[in-house]
């Protein structure tokens, strides 16, 4: 070993360089980025969802209509993931409400939405940097349909790219509105909250 | 030994240039440096950021002008200009930096949703992938837009609503959009006083219908101006004077045009004012007043034949092709015939050898945009088009449009589109027979709110709102 140090002098210290420089950068990055966002970060493109909640200041009457996501969500870039609306309706029973959910469309693609109710009907609008939805309870429907922190529709989104973005509930957006309608015909104009999601 | 070190030296440098490309691989592309560094602004302002119109030059043009705190190459931006539709009215927006984005961005041609909504919607994008620059120098004009005020002693404001723009990390060519934003206001008019001169003196010239006053007390305390109306009403006028008088401008709410084409919106004390000793006017009138009559037949979504109802009012307006204008709506009662088809007529003043296109809603449906002297369609309701072709000549016009549907499911109290509000009234109606809900739910006018005027109203939910 020796011989071979003498005999590659030039080669050793290329190598205690290299490996100094190597390891000090790796070093520093790695700190560096885990102080800024403790999210592991795969060698692949990865997108970390956070959460918080951004209470709009649209007046409201009665009800409330808020947005939620599943903390800390780790995705990769063909992962969708999901936004629940989560709802209260003040203890009337609801048979059909708007939605005018704003986002990020070159953030986020749209995919579908869902309600969790069997007996709603969801009809979705691509507004372009907004979606209207039209949930309507079935005609055949008996089942009283009072929301207590219920929640109401999934909508489900593909991430495209990195940032922080908002998904709110927006009392109105040209002719679409969000409002829940009772059984008494009585339009409800309820409390919006939003979601600020953070891609990495 | 040299050429053992040579040969040493290049597979280090090989080496060393691949783990250097690893490390920028695994940490960088998630982390790089940005188009900008976080806390950059941009600076969005009107030019110029105060505007004064007169009475002879409504009209006025300002550029929206963005200027970055440092040097960046933008892909696209997204910003909305909101405006009060009562002082104002656009006109054209050209856009300076980029091209309007394809089905995002307002261009002149959504000019009619754009004043109706009160807010254009400036999405463009620059045409070179590597994007557009704009420097801390000089900045850059976004977009180009022409307005008129409606009444130049009225003071109005133009604010920048929601913005993004997306700039370009020159390093992976990844876009940004972290951009915070400082947004001036444009001032119209906000200095100017309003002055009592209007000229020329206004003669008013009810039309249509046959009510007119004598004397408008409040109006008369502006010295210099009376109203004489012939023949003398006796109660419900709908045309007289304002407390904003002299700012006489627009159309009123009933759409009754005087003969200097100015209009007035009575407030209440007016209308008690003025009103003594007239006559009423018809609220539906079908008396022709314009130079041209349209006769109209039109189809309505799921009448198949003679209803049990078997008249209804429709609301229609013209769009002037060239000039962009629209007529007031008016109010067509059509009486329907053995087969379905509703007819009535409206009378219009129209100028010859100009396009037109004709916009029909009903008392329950979504509002129908026709461009053609026949239309037809397929399947029912899926007729579109873009651009009027009608055209019209003094005296008679007789239009059959019975090729189309006129969709329903709009419910009164109308707001231009259906919602859980219309879909819930007819669900929660099911089965009723009265009067107040018939003449509210029952879509196929077969005298019962029922499961066939849902089914009528959903199959519209593939449109939902009015054409515009």
């Amino acid at each position: 070993m020796e011989n071979f140090i003498k005999n590659h002098k030039a080669f050793f210290y290329l190598l205690l360089i290299f490996f100094a420089i190597f390891s000090g950068t790796g070093i520093f990055i790695t700190l560096n980025t885990s102080s800024k966002q403790p999210t592991v970060v795969n060698k692949e493109l990865s997108k970390t969802v956070t959460e918080s909640v951004v209470v709009s200041s649209d007046p409201a009457t009665e009800g409330a209509l808020s947005l939620t996501t599943i903390k800390d969500k780790v995705l990769s870039t063909d992962r969708e993931f999901v936004v629940d609306i989560i709802a209260d309706s003040n203890g009337k029973n609801i048979t059909g409400y708007d939605l005018a959910l704003s986002y990020d469309p070159i953030a986020f693609d749209f995919v579908k939405a869902t309600s969790s109710r069997t007996d709603f009907k969801v009809y979705s609008y691509n507004r372009g940097n907004y979606l209207s939805f039209l949930v309507t309870k079935l005609p055949q429907s008996e089942k009283t349909s009072v929301f207590a922190q219920t929640k109401i529709i999934s909508v489900v989104f593909k991430p495209n790219k990195k940032g922080a973005y908002n998904f709110s509930l927006k009392s109105e957006i040209n002719k679409d509105k969000t409002d829940l309608v009772t059984d008494k015909t009585e339009i409800l104009n309820p409390i919006l909250s939003g979601l600020e999601v953070k891609v990495l | 030994m040299k050429n053992e070190l040579i040969k040493i030296i290049t597979i280090f440098l090989i080496v060393g240039g691949v783990v250097f490309w690893g490390l920028n691989y695994i940490y960088f592309s998630n982390n790089g440096p940005k188009s900008k560094a976080a806390g950059e602004t941009i600076n969005l302002t009107f030019i110029d950021a105060t505007v004064t119109t007169s009475a002879s030059s409504p009209d006025f043009t300002v550029k929206l002008h963005a200027k970055p705190s440092q040097n960046a190459y933008f892909r696209g931006y997204d910003t909305k200009i909101n405006f009060d539709k009562t002082k104002l009215v656009f006109k054209s927006i050209d856009y300076n930096f980029g091209a309007a984005s394809n089905g995002l961005g307002d261009t002149t041609n959504n000019l009619t949703a754009i004043n109706a909504a009160e807010v254009i919607h400036v999405v463009g994008e620059s045409q070179v992938a590597a994007g557009s620059l704009l420097t801390l120098a000089t900045g850059g004009d976004l977009v180009t837009v022409t307005f008129t005020a409606l009444d130049h002693t009225t003071p109005a404001s133009v604010t920048i609503g929601d913005t993004v723009f997306y700039s370009i990390n020159t390093t992976d060519m990844s876009l940004f959009s972290g951009w915070a934003f400082d947004k001036g206001t444009l001032s119209v008019n906000g200095v100017s006083t309003p002055t009592a001169t209007m000229t020329p003196e206004p003669t008013v010239t009810q039309t249509p219908g046959s009510c007119s006053l004598t004397a408008c007390s409040a109006c008369a305390s502006h010295p210099g101006y009376s109203y004489t109306y012939s023949p003398a009403c006796t109660s419900s006028c709908s045309i007289g004077c304002d407390n904003l008088w002299p700012l006489w401008v627009g159309e009123d709410a009933t759409g009754y045009v005087n003969t200097n084409n100015d209009d007035y919106v009575r407030t209440a004390a007016c209308v008690t004012a003025c009103d003594t000793g007239g006559t009423p006017i018809p609220t539906a009138t079908n008396t022709p007043t314009g130079n041209s009559t349209l006769n109209l037949a039109f189809k309505i979504q799921g009448i198949m034949s003679k209803p049990v109802t078997t008249t209804m009012n429709v609301k229609v307006k013209l769009l002037n092709e060239t000039t962009k204008v629209e007529t007031p709506f008016q109010t067509v009662q059509l009486t329907s015939n053995d087969f379905g088809i509703w007819t009535g007529s409206a009378s219009f003043n129209t100028v010859p050898n100009t396009r037109y296109t004709l916009y029909a809603k009903g008392e329950k449906q979504v509002q129908k945009k026709i461009c053609d002297v026949s239309p037809n369609e397929t399947a029912g309701g899926t007729y579109r088009c873009s651009t009027g072709n009608l055209t019209f000549v003094s005296g008679n016009n007789t239009f059959n449009f019975s090729g189309i549907l006129l969709l329903s499911g709009d419910l009164p109290e109308q707001d231009g589109t259906i919602n859980a509000y219309d879909t819930s009234l007819i669900r929660n109606n099911l089965g009723k027979t009265d009067a107040d809900t018939i003449s509210k739910c029952d879509l196929n006018l077969d005298g019962r709110c029922d499961s066939q005027d849902y089914s009528l109203l959903i199959s519209t939910l593939s449109v939902k709102n009015d054409e515009q």
